[in-house]
């Protein structure tokens, strides 16, 4: 069943990008330039956020480490949900003293992480939404805790969002490329782009725009002047206004989308193809699409960019671990691919990617072999700017009811803040430290204000 | 061969075409009913307040609808409604893998169907307590959910709520089948999931509301009490034999039923505080936390906004909210009372005045599968029982029966920059604004792959007048609405070819492709 509705989903996904791959054909009409060396100070960050909750229990497993070992997360998680110790890939601490493992089918993460492609690859872990440090009793008194706390959309919501006092309702993806994009002109290209439809994490503070199914541009302007009447007409109506709110509204998205598309299709006209090859899936094609534009950033003429890529369904509630399973062999493939393009691109250290996921899930089974919504999850940030392979962070003692656990199924109490994180990623992209906290305004709540990783 | 004539070539094959696989339809009495706007025996009823009304009520006006319903009148048009027989899917094809049967039934059914509202309605609940082709995406599965969802359009919300909760479909797409007391051997605790979105998404949301609308400053549950309600709902399984422990095998036909075994039958606390005892079976527990869920005051306010938002406007007044929201309270949940009260309060119908000050924030904006069946039916077109239009919706990001979670492809709760409630609004992104009208050209231009069968002949007729005809595209699709400024814009793009069918499929396109059609107002 899944299988099927995937394939038509990709069908789906994949149609604009045959638009999108038209810029490499046209090239071969003799229109092919060679790539643009990259300008010394672009930069782009790319988030993948894994929608529906990841289950970082089983993207990372300890083996021997100060604090425990595999018994302690067979143990809770038991032949239904645990993953065998003989399958996973193992990997050290930077400093060599603890051993981790990483799930069986992240093989082409490890090659990042200390393989043939080592240092690429940064574990942040525990990391999940607060809006200040906070005890487990104090939590469990009813201390101050992000509301909603195991709601899809409220804590989808905050890992874009980044909301804190005294802050605007925009993405923090938004805010931060409003800080550091250095060309104000309306006339600019968005330096916010999502593959994924509307994101909240670009929304608010920026021009941003989407591109993803649905082709790019208007279709059946052949030349004829009937047609280029039509798509005059067209554009003159878009731009009549209109006292009504929400045609005003659409008017203007569907403005700002022709005068984007049309840019993109002329930067694109003249992009050689990318030799790297990415998987046929609906992440590799999104993160396929991010590097074809990277790839133009000279004749777009943009000094940074900021993209929003999500996939998944990781809302494993059952049927847990071969879901995971297929969800993480495609983020795995998917971004490594992606890394290749930028190293082909020449710009490896000038694209940093990241991970984000509402929460984690509880260490515990649910009936139905799965998982339910819990809190503090792992992620991963990939990119040359890495300083060094490691995994950052306090790992969570897994334990139910330990003094990690806060409800007593496994749901894990953060020990990074999504700000500290994210803070991290917008101070590499620029943002500079004294308007960290206009970005993150829980920043001011936790030291140090910025991580080891970059 | 130059570009051009190559394009000549072509234009002329695919005209061609055009012409030969169109039938002898009879041409509708467009410039008649133009010269007529209102009809002798309703003279309150004016074309536009009929045509409105038809937005919000049904799949879209046609000709024959709007005339209808300005004979009989809005009170006798409910009625009529309430008793029309639902348009069910059929049982066939139960072990396909994929819905691609009953995709094309629902075309044919929102185009033809006599229970417009009900389908309406059906729609709209199907977007509130969903599932999903992406877990649930048999017939065998699909069917009986559908069906379901048009038999209960016009009963009880309580029924309603029942219904999903016992629905073997529902249990598959949110885990309720089969979910089991904890297991001390496997180490297991019961299953959240179900427990957690139908009282987030389905009822009652993680805000304590208000009778209009307003949120008061205070969470509806904790998690605690998401645990303990887990709890309440173990022991459900597959509807067949009666069995005594174990699970029964897969089947859809039918509620599911309980194994007291698999039941959790320690005390739990659920929403608002109550106690339910040891030792009460799974139907007792699960009475209780249906009646919890049913009497909260959270239910009405939060149903009926997102039913206004769905047939009438994204962001309705406190007042209008209030008005339904106590129409919900005092009916019981009655859906019939429910949805009369938002079609026919002032609020709905201050557009029908086009003297009235226009409502700016008002109005809705049509989803992709609103849009597509929308412009269909203002064109008086039937569709093909195999048809694919599917995919005109999926290519501008709804596809019907797969919304992407049991978040349905948008949020309720999603607003525009200005702070606007604007729910389908989520689906308009820079790739879908131009998509859309990608499918508008596909519509007047292949008429949708030839799925969509009518007849252009009306407009024909007219089209040696430009003026003359956009006046008759504004009529069938904005019903006099176009404003003035923009007539002459496309008066004079139409005008640059003498072609009439150019002409016609030019006047339409830039008509519906334009945000006055788009957005329901």
């Amino acid at each position: 069943v899944n299988d099927i509705s995937r394939r038509t989903l990709l069908g789906l996904g994949l149609k604009s990008l045959a638009v999108l791959g038209a810029g490499g054909c046209l090239g071969r009409f003799g229109r092919l330039y060679a790539a643009a060396p990259a300008t010394q100070d672009y930069k782009a960050l790319v988030c993948i956020f894994m929608m529906g909750g990841n289950d970082g229990n089983n993207l990372i497993v300890p083996i021997k480490t100060d604090s425990q070992t595999y018994s302690d997360y067979f143990g809770v998680r038991g032949a239904t949900l645990g993953l065998p110790q003989d399958k996973l890939l193992p990997i050290s601490t930077a400093n060599g003293k603890e051993t981790y493992a990483l799930h069986p089918n992240l093989g082409p993460l490890k090659e990042l992480y200390d393989g043939d492609l080592r240092g690429k690859l940064a574990f942040l872990v525990n990391v999940g939404t607060l809006l200040k440090p906070i005890t487990k009793a104090e939590y469990q008194q009813g201390g101050t805790a992000p509301a909603n706390l195991f709601s899809h959309s409220d804590q989808q919501q905050q890992w874009q969002l980044a909301t804190g006092p005294g802050s605007s309702n925009a993405g923090w993806g938004g805010r931060a490329a409003k800080i550091v994009s250095t060309d104000k002109s309306a006339h600019a290209f968005p330096p916010g782009i999502s593959t994924a439809g509307n994101s909240l994490f670009l929304a608010g503070e920026i021009p941003h725009v989407s591109f993803g199914k649905g082709g790019l541009g208007l279709e059946g302007s052949n030349g004829w002047p009937d047609t280029v009447a039509r798509e005059g007409a067209f554009q003159e109506i878009i731009t009549f206004k209109t006292g009504m709110s929400l045609i005003q509204k659409a008017n203007q998205v569907t403005a700002q989308s022709l005068e984007a598309a049309k840019e993109l299709q002329g930067a694109l006209s003249s992009a050689s193809a990318l030799k790297t090859s990415f998987p046929d899936t609906n992440l590799a094609q999104q993160l396929k699409q991010v590097a074809q534009i990277v790839s133009v950033r000279e004749n777009l003429g943009v000094g940074c960019q900021i993209f929003f890529v999500s996939f998944g369904d990781f809302d494993t509630h059952s049927s847990a671990v071969p879901r995971q399973q297929a969800l993480l062999t495609d983020l795995a493939a998917s971004m490594s691919a992606f890394y290749r393009a930028t190293v082909e691109l020449g710009i490896e250290k000038q694209v940093l990617t990241f991970t984000e996921s509402e929460f984690g899930r509880t260490l515990q089974p649910s009936s139905g072999a799965g998982s339910d919504h819990a809190w503090g999850s792992h992620h991963i940030v990939m990119g040359g700017a890495v300083k060094t392979a490691d995994i950052y962070g306090t790992f969570p003692l897994l334990a139910l009811k330990g003094p990690d656990d806060v409800t007593g199924r496994g749901v894990w109490l953060p020990t990074t803040s999504l700000d500290q994180y994210c803070a991290t990623l917008a101070s590499w992209f620029g943002v500079p430290d004294d308007s960290l906290t206009a970005v993150f305004p829980n920043l001011t709540n936790f030291h140090p204000r910025k991580l080891a990783f970059l | 061969m130059p570009r051009r004539m190559l394009w000549f070539i072509l234009w002329f094959a695919l005209l061609a075409a055009a012409f030969a696989q169109q039938p002898a339809l009879t041409v509708s009495t467009l410039a008649s009913i133009a010269a007529a706007p209102v009809k002798p025996g309703h003279p309150q009823m004016s074309y536009l307040a009929a045509a409105r009304f038809l937005e919000q009520a049904s799949w879209g006006p046609n000709a024959e609808s709007i005339n209808h319903l300005q004979d009989v009148g809005f009170d006798a048009w409910l009625a009529e409604q309430f008793a029309a027989p639902p348009s069910l899917y059929k049982d066939s094809d139960y072990n396909s893998e994929n819905l691609t049967v009953q995709q094309s039934e629902f075309f044919v059914h929102a185009t033809a169907g006599l229970d417009q509202l009900r389908q309406r309605m059906a729609f709209a609940l199907g977007q509130i307590a969903v599932v999903s082709g992406m877990k649930t995406g048999q017939p065998r599965q699909m069917v009986p959910y559908q069906n379901m969802l048009l038999e209960d359009a016009f009963g009880t919300y309580a029924k309603l709520l029942r219904d999903v909760t016992l629905s073997p479909t529902m249990g598959v797409y949110l885990d309720m089948v089969n979910n089991d007391k904890g297991d001390p051997a496997l180490g297991t605790s019961p299953n959240e999931n179900y427990v957690r979105e139908m009282l987030q998404l389905f009822s009652i949301g993680t805000v304590g509301l208000h009778a209009d609308g307003t949120a008061a400053d205070r969470a509806t549950y904790d998690q605690a009490t998401i645990i303990d309600m887990a709890r309440a709902l173990t022991g459900w399984t597959f509807p067949g034999k009666a069995i005594s422990q174990g699970h029964n095998p897969e089947n859809f036909s039918g509620p599911m039923i309980a194994v007291e075994a698999n039941h959790d039958r320690g005390k739990k606390v659920i929403l608002g505080g109550k106690l339910l005892p040891a030792d009460q079976s799974a139907e007792q527990d699960l009475e209780d936390v249906l009646k919890a869920i049913s009497t909260h005051p959270n239910v009405a306010p939060f149903v009926s906004l997102r039913l206004i938002q769905h047939l009438v406007t994204s962001n309705p007044s406190p007042a209008y909210l209030g008005r339904v929201s106590k129409v919900f309270t005092t009916s019981g949940g009655d859906l019939k009372a429910v949805v009369t009260q938002i079609l026919k309060d002032p609020e709905a119908r201050r557009g029908d005045d086009p003297g009235a000050a226009p409502d700016t924030t008002g109005g809705h904006w049509r989803e992709p599968v609103l849009f597509v069946v929308g412009l269909m039916r203002n064109m008086g077109a039937t569709v093909s029982p195999n048809n694919t239009l599917e995919r005109f919706t999926a290519v501008i990001g709804q596809r019907l029966f797969y919304p992407t979670s049991v978040f349905n492809d948008y949020s309720p709760l999603y607003h525009t920059s200005d702070g606007l409630l604007a729910p389908e609004f989520e689906l308009l992104s820079s790739a879908t604004a131009l998509g859309r009208a990608n499918v508008v050209r596909n519509f007047v231009e292949r008429k949708f792959a030839g799925d969509a069968v009518f007849d252009f002949a009306p407009f024909l007729a007219l089209a040696e007048s430009p003026p003359a005809l956009v006046d008759a595209v504004d009529h069938t699709f904005l019903y006099g609405r176009l404003p003035p400024e923009l007539k002459p814009t496309i008066v004079t793009a139409i005008s640059a070819t003498r072609d009439l069918n150019k002409r016609v499929r030019n006047a339409i396109y830039l008509v519906a492709s334009s945000s006055w059609y788009q957005v329901e107002h």
